[in-house]
């Protein structure tokens, strides 16, 4: 009987948020580990520098490979401490809150792996030499991103300070380590101030004067919000954060025209 | 034996005269604010002007400086350079003392050419190549050294270190005293080597900045 009444007791646990919250919640288990990869090509011609970026990314509890984007665009150095961006983006297997749906019964997060987005993205990143810090090799940078994207008319501003130490053999730098923390605004969507955000850590190795290597890991916090199906059927309304660890292994190739 | 004493007399004068003119040094091109200074002492510059050994020429900011030695070299001065012409008998020997230099073999040089900083050797024989100072980084400036055509043998006095550096070549001496690897670099392919003002123009305007990486100028996404 006493085994009887704790295994009820822990089933009630475990069932307590979804029965308080419904099963139109969506879930958001914790510890899961994600990663993402990219192939970055940078060519420099004087104040230009076009850019061309590839990124796939394994995702959720199954670690499924689901969101890849290849990015197309140029910075260009206005000053010496500031470079502007201008960015096209087509996306597959990205998620938004939007893609919870009704199954009736149930719900379940929409596979979009099949589904194309266009994005339209300007970029402002302003940088600055912090001189007065030990090793006179430290930048700041804080970069600033407007993006669209034509397929939800979605409004985001992304807000990224963040800190790099360049450490040099010779004169060009060797190992560069950087401190970042994104911050993602929605501007027309979601019920939070934060989308989502995520401290992260970087290390990149220069191969060569062509070829980086970059390692980075990131502690990412999504808030989810009520989805359209969600507000049609009548359900209450959440607002539910999924923190997942990110990792990333990229390549970057930099060539001088 | 009249005749043959004036004949010896004729030939040693005519030895004389060729040890006394064994080194001609002109300066046959300048523009902007130059001085040379000779025992000490500022004289007049004018182009065509003599260039003794022990002068010392001095570039202000935006001046250019053409110097032709020993009728085998040329020596650019860029802006803000010092230059100290050390010796000209068997060797051609000059000193950097700030700034940068191009020099040009084009003759017969009667033996060897050489530009010294305060850490730095570089000799040849018959070529074309720019040293310049660099940014002042550890306790000394780094010593740029790159060369257009020919070979440039470069010692560091302090280590006894020495490296050859071929045409097309870069070398950057960190500090004065420590080599890297030769290597292209690609900001020297702006440098402008003409020493002609018949064949265009001469003065050099190339950043030196670009000899080293921007740390503002990195995007990695």
């Amino acid at each position: 009987m006493k085994r009887v009444i704790v295994i009820i007791t822990i089933c009630a646990f475990l069932l307590l948020p979804s029965l308080l919250l419904g099963d139109h919640v969506p879930e958001t288990p914790g510890g899961v580990v994600e990663l993402e990869n990219h192939l970055r090509l940078f060519l420099k011609h004087g104040n230009f520098t076009p850019v061309a970026e590839l990124v796939g990314r394994w995702e959720g509890q199954r670690f499924e490979f689901r969101y890849r984007a290849l990015t197309l665009g140029s910075y260009y150095r206005v000053a010496r401490q500031l470079k502007l961006g201008a960015f096209y983006r087509v996306q597959q297997g990205a998620r938004h809150d939007d893609d919870w749906i009704d199954l009736d019964p149930g719900w379940v997060w929409r596979d979009t792996r099949g589904r194309t987005e266009q994005l339209l993205i300007l970029d402002v990143s302003p940088r600055f030499l912090l001189g007065f810090l030990p090793g006179r090799n430290w930048v700041f940078m804080l970069k600033n991103r407007y993006l669209f994207n034509t397929f939800n008319s979605q409004h985001t501003l992304t807000v990224r300070p963040g800190v790099t130490y360049f450490l040099l053999r010779g004169r060009d730098p060797f190992l560069n380590f950087s401190f970042n923390y994104d911050l993602y605004i929605p501007l027309n969507y979601g019920s939070s101030f934060l989308y989502a955000h995520w401290p992260y850590l970087n290390v990149l190795y220069h191969l060569s004067s062509v070829v980086k290597l970059d390692f980075s890991a990131a502690y990412k916090t999504v808030t989810w919000s009520s989805s359209e199906d969600v507000i049609a059927s009548g359900e209450s309304d959440y607002s539910v954060k999924s923190r997942t660890l990110l990792f990333g292994l990229g390549v970057i190739l930099e060539f001088e025209l | 034996m009249k005749n043959m004493k004036r004949l010896l007399v004729l030939a040693g004068v005519l030895l004389l005269f060729q040890s006394a003119s064994a080194f001609e040094g002109f300066l046959t091109y300048f523009s902007g604010s130059i001085s040379v200074t000779r025992n000490g002492i500022s004289v007049d510059v004018e182009i065509g002007m003599p260039i003794q050994p022990g002068d010392v020429i001095r570039t202000a900011q935006g001046a250019t400086v053409v110097i032709t030695l020993d009728s085998a070299t040329d020596i650019k001065l860029r802006e803000s350079t010092t230059l100290n012409i050390d010796q000209v008998a068997e060797d051609v020997r000059v000193s950097l003392l700030g700034g940068s230099i191009f020099s040009r073999i084009f003759g017969k040089l009667r033996g060897g050419y050489s530009v010294s900083t305060e850490t730095v050797l570089a000799g040849v024989r018959g070529t074309e190549f720019f040293i310049a100072f660099g940014r002042k980084i550890d306790d000394r400036p780094d010593v740029w050294l790159c060369v257009n055509s020919g070979r440039v043998k470069v010692d560091v006095i302090e280590t006894g270190e020495s490296i050859t550096v071929r045409e097309g070549e870069g070398i950057n001496i960190l500090g004065g005293t420590k080599l890297t690897a030769p290597k292209r670099y690609r900001w020297t392919e702006e440098l402008n080597w003409n020493t002609d003002p018949g064949m265009g123009m001469v003065e050099d305007r190339t950043d030196l900045d670009q000899a080293y990486s921007d740390l503002l100028d990195q995007d990695y996404d």
